[in-house]
């Protein structure tokens, strides 16, 4: 991937991307044929709430995908970036690791026996939508360690380092280590709406529309479908 | 009177001191003064600042109580054998500590090679623990305590352990009441420089020990959180960092590095 440097209009595409996009967003990276969006593209990953940071602070997006309606919200109070477009949900899941998942265990369970659980930090929405679950079942969430993004949850549960997690339904379906669903709790009431915006910057939003179209597009549905995201 | 130096290498120096002080000052200035002891006094800082001094004071005692053992040893060595050692030792400083932190899930990890047989045999559990922030802090502190020390050790004149030998000292009042209080300087700078980098562990403890307020969120871990969440009281707890650390530099001033 070669890249300019900042500065001049022939700078690369800069999408940042929430983490629980992680493996759609490469998919519409791998997926653009033609090549010339995805191999000038830089892709940004990072939990929402540091993404929401690093612009605040002066970092430039042409596209940015965040996960949450308060963090687009806050997004568009920059007033750099044109109004967003929703294009996919997911549900929060309770995960357990590999040695608990067939142990038939409630969510009350988890908390009764004295299991470790992780989270996301609350300004990420992952972790936002934790504590809204958590709260619903009166769950005390202090005891939960707070990781910086939904992938890092998931990789500790997938690990066993620590025994449940609450992470994105479809982190679940993307984890290939093992790890088990406990089934009907609430935690599926719970959802998070994924959207886009795009820069003010027209010379942005003319390079960048390639990449929209294959977001919003069938390539797009298609992929989201596969990795378990509903369409809004 | 030292000659003076050509202007481009002043210009230089001049650049690399505000290279650092800027982003520190820049700080400052973000601080939000007048709100400070309120935000200070948060439930969240309070519990990250107890958690934060305790574990660090600790790991910098387990730091100098296994450092100085090893730099002892080191001292007497010669050859490839000590520098391999000391390579293994010092890696810490250098390593990436969040790799520091996936090699001690690896190690000391429930699933880990040490930690499984640990937890199988005392039930001993350290992720997610407070002795898993104690065990991150000292895996980055004990590199600091073994240099030091190690250092002044190679500089004592062999001449006095001659004498007190010859005099009739034996092995243990010969290592404890004549080599290391000659190095007693060097013991301290150690202790405090081991303890302000454990202050200031962030990646192998939130790798490794996890994030839990109360528990393992130490005040660099709640400093990252708050970054995103409440920012006054981030800057407030990146100053008392900063400040610590500063103290304890100053403080220490030539004992760390040579002065003329």
């Amino acid at each position: 991937m070669v890249t300019a440097g900042c500065g001049g209009d022939d700078h690369a595409l800069r999408v940042f991307a929430a983490s629980s996009m992680t493996d759609f967003m490469g998919e519409i990276l791998a997926g653009d044929n033609e090549g010339s969006v995805a191999h000038s593209a830089e892709l940004n990953l990072a939990g929402s709430g540091t993404l929401l940071l690093q612009i605040d602070e002066g970092a430039r997006a042409d596209l940015v995908v965040l996960a949450g309606s308060d963090h687009m919200k806050h997004l568009m109070k920059s007033g750099d970036f044109l109004p967003p477009t929703e294009f996919a949900i997911t549900y929060l899941s309770v995960i357990v690791s590999p040695t608990l998942k067939g142990q038939r265990l409630s969510v009350h369970d988890l908390w009764s026996e004295g299991f470790q659980g992780a989270m996301c930090i609350v300004s990420a929405p992952c972790g936002e939508l934790a504590m809204k679950f958590g709260n619903s079942l009166s769950l005390d969430m202090k005891g939960l360690s707070r990781e910086p993004n939904v992938r890092a949850v998931l990789a500790k549960v997938e690990r066993g380092d620590v025994d449940f997690g609450l992470v994105y339904e479809t982190d679940f379906l993307a984890s290939r280590a093992g790890v088990g669903e406990i089934p009907g709790s609430e935690a599926s009431n719970f959802s998070t709406a994924y959207s886009f915006a795009i820069s003010k910057d027209a010379k942005a939003a003319a390079r960048v529309k390639t990449l929209v179209d294959s977001i919003t597009g069938e390539a797009g549905r298609r992929a989201l479908s596969e990795l378990g995201f509903k369409q809004p | 009177m030292t000659s003076r130096l050509p202007v481009s290498i002043r210009v230089l120096a001049v650049l690399a001191v505000s290279f650092v002080a800027l982003p520190l000052l820049s700080l400052l200035w973000r601080v939000p003064w007048a709100r400070l002891a309120t935000l200070l006094t948060r439930d969240a800082v309070m519990d990250a600042l107890l958690l934060s001094v305790t574990t660090s004071v600790v790991a910098a005692l387990i730091s100098l109580a296994l450092g100085v053992p090893l730099a002892l040893q080191l001292s007497r060595m010669t050859g490839l054998a000590v520098s391999a050692i000391r390579a293994v030792v010092v890696l810490p400083m250098i390593l990436p500590p969040v790799v520091g932190g996936a090699a001690l899930l690896f190690a000391f990890g429930r699933n880990g090679l040490v930690g499984s047989v640990l937890a199988d045999i005392t039930g001993l559990v350290f992720p997610y623990t407070i002795g898993g922030v104690v065990l991150a802090n000292t895996f980055v502190a004990l590199p600091f305590v073994v240099i030091t020390v190690e250092g002044a050790l190679r500089a004592i004149d062999p001449r006095y352990e001659l004498a007190a030998s010859t005099l009739g000292a034996n092995r243990s009042r010969l290592t404890f009441k004549i080599v290391l209080p000659m190095v007693r300087p060097a013991l301290i700078a150690g202790g405090f420089i081991a303890w302000a980098r454990a202050l200031g562990e962030f990646g192998a403890t939130i790798t490794f020990a996890g994030n839990i307020q109360g528990k393992t969120q130490t005040l660099p871990l709640a400093v990252f959180v708050a970054l995103e969440s409440d920012r006054e009281a981030a800057l407030v707890m990146s100053v008392l960092l900063v400040s610590v650390s500063l103290i304890v530099l100053v403080s220490l001033r030539d004992r760390w590095w040579p002065v003329r």
